[in-house]
């Protein structure tokens, strides 16, 4: 059992030094070597940040979605367990895709924040899964817990092609997707430069997510041996 | 501000952000891993099972 | 207890939140802007009234006061062109023959007295100026298709 901890802890140091790496070598291509944007300039960069965090959003919503299904099917802790991990990264980086896009966009439309329905949709996103950890932290039952937020989780998932659509279906202030389209290849919209700069970010971040949802994950599991333990030994 | 300072304002928050959260998540880790070692060495001392 | 009190509070700030969003806000985000031909149809009834209007800014319209900070322009979506006045300081990409979102009131001078000047931009990005067409995404492809 020690080897088997051994080589885990092993695994998730190279992979948090795998993400170090491609972090750094996407800010350096971010910064310094992708060009300015012809119209809005320098503030383009701040794409870089504003895409890979939205996506890495929504891939942790989609394991919210499938662990929470898989939760309400099988009954098996660990998948509320991932659940859980993965709520708390999907609130992190929706929290840093809005504040992303609010910083870009006082320069480039004129206000920090407007509420067309993209922004609305990605604001409830938010409150949907803050709203999610709210809900986990008040009920003390265990299970009970886990089966409202297995709920919760799911509903709150199909905010996300709304957010998507939103663009298409109504009249926004924020323009339509340049990579996630079928019509289009992305780089028809996006300079092979930056479409390099933004497939290296997105690789650091992915990395990133992995490592820190490795950790995270690993906390539950220990949170709740804990409990067992406690409850064992009538702490 | 000019275009680099909203640049710069937004790497800044963001990695800055993802930082704190690590070092909180390995706080949190550490803690967890701490206490959990602290049970099994108790349950341990009695002497029976142990896996 | 209050653990679980405190909690409680938390939730309930959050759904006062969503409540407020998707009840006030909702009905403003699906409608955000109206179209310079829409809003003349309605200029009665909406005369000053805060509203928002998106469109083109028209080409040759623009009549710049740096002094005063006063700009009056004309915003278009291809039948009708809609006076604007606004006086403050616009953002840096709100230039003519490009999409512009402005709120404020239509007056009964009929001119839209603006009070802010939002810039909307195309998807697109590259270093070249060429082979941009900042205006083709305006209209949301489904009323584009519709017409």
């Amino acid at each position: 059992m020690a080897q088997s901890t051994n080589a885990l802890k092993k695994s998730k140091g190279i992979l948090g030094a795998l993400a170090l790496l491609a972090v750094a070598v996407g800010l350096w291509w971010s910064l310094l070597v992708a060009p300015p944007d012809a119209y809005q300039g320098e503030v383009q960069r701040i794409m870089y940040l504003h895409l890979p965090s939205i996506l890495t959003a929504y891939l942790s919503y989609f394991l919210v979605f499938i662990a929470s299904g898989m939760y309400l099917w099988k009954r098996e802790p660990k998948d509320d367990l991932l659940a859980h991990a993965a709520a708390e990264l999907g609130v992190l980086f929706t929290a840093l895709t809005i504040i992303e896009g609010s910083i870009w966009g006082k320069p480039t439309w004129g206000v920090w924040w407007t509420w067309d329905a993209r922004l609305t949709f990605t604001a409830v996103l938010l409150l949907i899964y803050a709203g999610y950890l709210v809900l986990r932290a008040s009920i003390d039952d265990q299970q009970r817990a886990a089966s409202a937020a297995a709920i919760l989780g799911i509903i709150g998932f199909l905010d996300i092609p709304l957010i998507h659509m939103s663009v298409y279906w109504w009249r926004t202030l924020h323009q339509p997707p340049s990579i996630l389209r079928p019509d289009k290849k992305p780089w028809e919209n996006v300079h092979p430069a930056m479409l390099t700069a933004l497939t290296i970010s997105f690789v650091g971040f992915l990395l990133l997510y992995f490592y820190l949802l490795s950790l995270r994950y690993r906390l539950g599991e220990m949170r709740q041996e804990i409990k067992a333990l406690r409850l064992e030994r009538g702490i | 501000m000019g275009p680099w300072g909203y640049v710069a304002l937004a790497y800044g928050i963001v990695w800055g952000a993802i930082v704190v959260y690590w070092f909180s998540l390995k706080r949190r880790y550490r803690d967890a891993e701490n206490e959990l070692n602290r049970l099994r060495s108790l349950e341990a001392a009695p002497g029976h099972e142990q896996n | 207890m209050s653990k679980t009190k405190r909690f409680l509070i938390g939730g309930a700030i959050i759904l006062a939140a969503l409540g407020y969003i998707i009840y006030g806000g909702m009905q403003q985000a699906l409608v955000y802007f109206k179209m310079p031909s829409e809003l003349r149809a309605e200029e009665s009834s909406m005369k000053g009234k805060f509203v928002r209007m998106g469109g083109m800014v028209v080409k040759g319209s623009m009549e710049k006061d740096l002094q005063n900070l006063t700009y009056k322009f004309q915003i278009t979506d291809g039948s009708t062109n809609f006076p604007v006045y606004f006086k403050g300081v616009p953002p840096d990409l709100f230039v003519e023959g490009k999409g512009a979102v402005v709120e404020g009131r239509v007056e009964n001078d009929g001119v839209f007295h603006a009070t802010t000047i939002m810039a909307k931009h195309a998807e697109d990005y590259s270093p070249h100026a060429d082979g941009k067409d900042p205006s083709k995404s305006f209209i949301p492809a489904k009323e584009a298709g519709a017409k």
